[in-house]
């Protein structure tokens, strides 16, 4: 580079300008692409949905006709930890932490999904159970 | 060697350069907020090459207090990111002159300053301000802080090739 | 006179220490918007200007930032992406959180603050020589600024020596100038009243107002009404 600046770089300095580059692109592979393949927790009451991620640990009290119904996320999985209904099928149903995993309690209507964050929960449909 | 009271004028007269610099920054419009483009950090690009570790070290750390006073924000995140910007960027650029010596030129080291300096912020948003949002801003970030290190470097050359002041009083 | 007026430099810096734990360990976003509307209010009254575009950039940032981590229920989708009520209190209480401490900040922090010891002496110094600077309004040719800033470095190390008599009498009254280190952009230049913050003499007198019992009163009870808010609502 000629001018006022005659800037000279060394042999280095290529490494340097190379390791922000290789920075930058895989930042950009992480929150352009890696996010939105995050699976998420879908859940859905007659009224309304919830998302969460599933390295949030928590449990949440969801409402139905029949009562509450307790979903537990734990250690990247989550479960129907207890429900108002009379069988306890979806209690049963175990664990679920893969994507494209779900659970219900029909009775209540409560759904559990998981699913890509992309995906944005639009599978969950109530009519489709 | 300078008696040590020269040595700690040096040290004031360039945080003072600091200080004057990151003002100058202030006005320049940025298209992010919390972005630094790190004129600050030009003092310590020049004393790199004629000052020792601890005064490099000690140069980082007056800048970053400095600025908490000046600017009032020694309470904030502010001065949290800039202290953990401003010292991963000196020990990174303090540790590639001291290994690497003449195979990087102040570009390089000043490239090097500013990607240390942002990741450094970048990860301490993820924790402390943003959450996994700051992986969003982090691309931009990224680039923008290389551009401007390679930009700062490559005044600090120049400033080192036609600096009066730095081959006469700049040598302790 | 302002409150700040009646404490020591010092002392308003312990007033802002002993405040801010309070103010940061609350999880109570009605209690920290309530605290951050009084910084905002005390800053005001202190005559310095509170510009609200950089301040409400920096919250929409922050919120918008927490809201692309969507969790909790869902509020409605923009687009298909939702916007959850967890991922929104979390982004406005963190933004209300950091704007509170910058204004908490730049009410309790001067320049004129003294810390002991070595590194006191090289801050006051540093101080000292940033005011220097500023006085002299350097203008730098764009075409030419390493020659501009070759001739500011030379002109004030040379014609500034420490030992001068009355070289900087602080000027430092707690006056303050516009935010001069606002979030965003565009502010005051850099030889505008910052250096009115500048510390004393260089060999460590520090200038400003001392603490009185009107001081000592305010400053008490600006600190046990953070303590108070956070007992009452901190968990």
């Amino acid at each position: 580079m000629t001018g006022p600046w005659a800037i000279r770089p060394r042999p280095l300095d290529w490494a340097a300008v190379a390791a922000t580059v290789l920075a930058a692109a895989l930042f950009s592979w992480r929150a352009y692409s890696g996010e939105a393949a995050e699976p998420m927790l879908y859940i859905q009451n007659e009224a309304h949905s919830w998302v969460y991620p599933l390295d949030r640990e928590g449990i949440f009290p969801i409402p139905g006709p029949l009562g509450t119904t307790t979903v537990v996320l734990r250690n990247g999985a989550a479960l129907v930890e207890d429900s108002p209904c009379r069988d306890k099928l979806c209690v049963s149903m175990g664990s679920i932490s893969r994507r494209g995993d779900w659970a219900a309690c029909l009775p209540n209507r409560v759904f559990l999904r998981i699913d890509r964050r992309e995906r944005g929960g639009e599978g969950i449909d109530a009519s489709a159970y | 060697m300078p008696p040590p009271t020269e040595n700690r004028r040096m040290l004031a007269f360039y945080g003072a350069f600091c200080l004057f610099l990151s003002t100058v920054e202030l006005a320049i419009p940025k298209p992010l907020p919390f972005m630094r483009l790190g004129l600050a950090n030009l003092p310590i690009l020049m004393a790199l090459r004629l000052h020792r570790p601890r005064f490099i070290l000690s140069l980082a750390l007056l800048k970053v207090l400095g600025q908490g006073l000046v600017g009032g924000t020694f309470f904030s995140y502010i001065f949290l990111f800039s202290a953990a910007g401003s010292l991963a960027s000196a020990l990174v650029m303090l540790g590639l002159h001291l290994l690497a010596g003449e195979r990087f030129s102040l570009l390089g080291i000043g490239i090097s300053g500013a990607l240390a300096s942002n990741l450094a912020q970048i990860f301490l948003a993820r924790f402390f301000l943003l959450g996994r949002g700051a992986w969003l801003i982090a691309p931009p970030f990224l680039v923008i802080g290389g551009v401007a290190g390679f930009l700062l470097g490559a005044f600090a050359e120049k400033m080192w090739d036609s600096s009066v002041w730095l081959k006469t009083r700049g040598v302790p | 006179m302002r409150p700040e007026d009646r404490l020591s430099p010092e002392h308003l810096a312990l007033c802002g220490a002993l405040a801010l734990p309070a103010f940061l360990l609350g999880d109570s976003l009605a209690a920290k918007g309530g605290l951050t509307a009084l910084y905002i209010l005390l800053f005001l009254l202190s005559g310095r200007r509170f510009r609200v575009l950089p301040n409400a950039v920096v919250a929409a940032g922050i919120v918008l930032a927490h809201l692309a981590a969507p969790f909790g229920m869902v509020l409605f989708r923009v687009g298909g992406f939702p916007v959850t009520q967890g991922a929104l209190r979390l982004g406005a209480l963190k933004a209300v959180t950091i704007i509170g401490l910058i204004y908490l900040s730049r009410l309790t922090i001067r320049a004129a603050v003294r810390l002991p010891g070595r590194a006191g002496e090289v801050l006051s110094l540093t101080l000292f020589y940033f005011e220097r600077i500023t006085e002299l309004r350097p203008r730098l040719d764009l075409r030419d600024p390493w020659t501009g800033l070759d001739r500011l470095l030379r002109e004030v190390y040379e014609s500034s020596s420490p030992d001068s008599a009355g070289a900087v009498e602080g000027s430092s009254t707690g006056a303050a100038p516009a935010d001069p280190a606002g979030p965003a952009t565009g502010l005051t230049g850099p030889a505008t009243g910052l250096a009115g913050q500048a510390t004393g003499a260089p060999n460590g007198r520090a200038s400003g107002p001392r603490t009185d019992a009107a001081g000592l009163a305010l400053g008490s009870a600006f600190v046990l009404l953070h303590w108070a808010v956070y007992l009452a609502t901190g968990k």
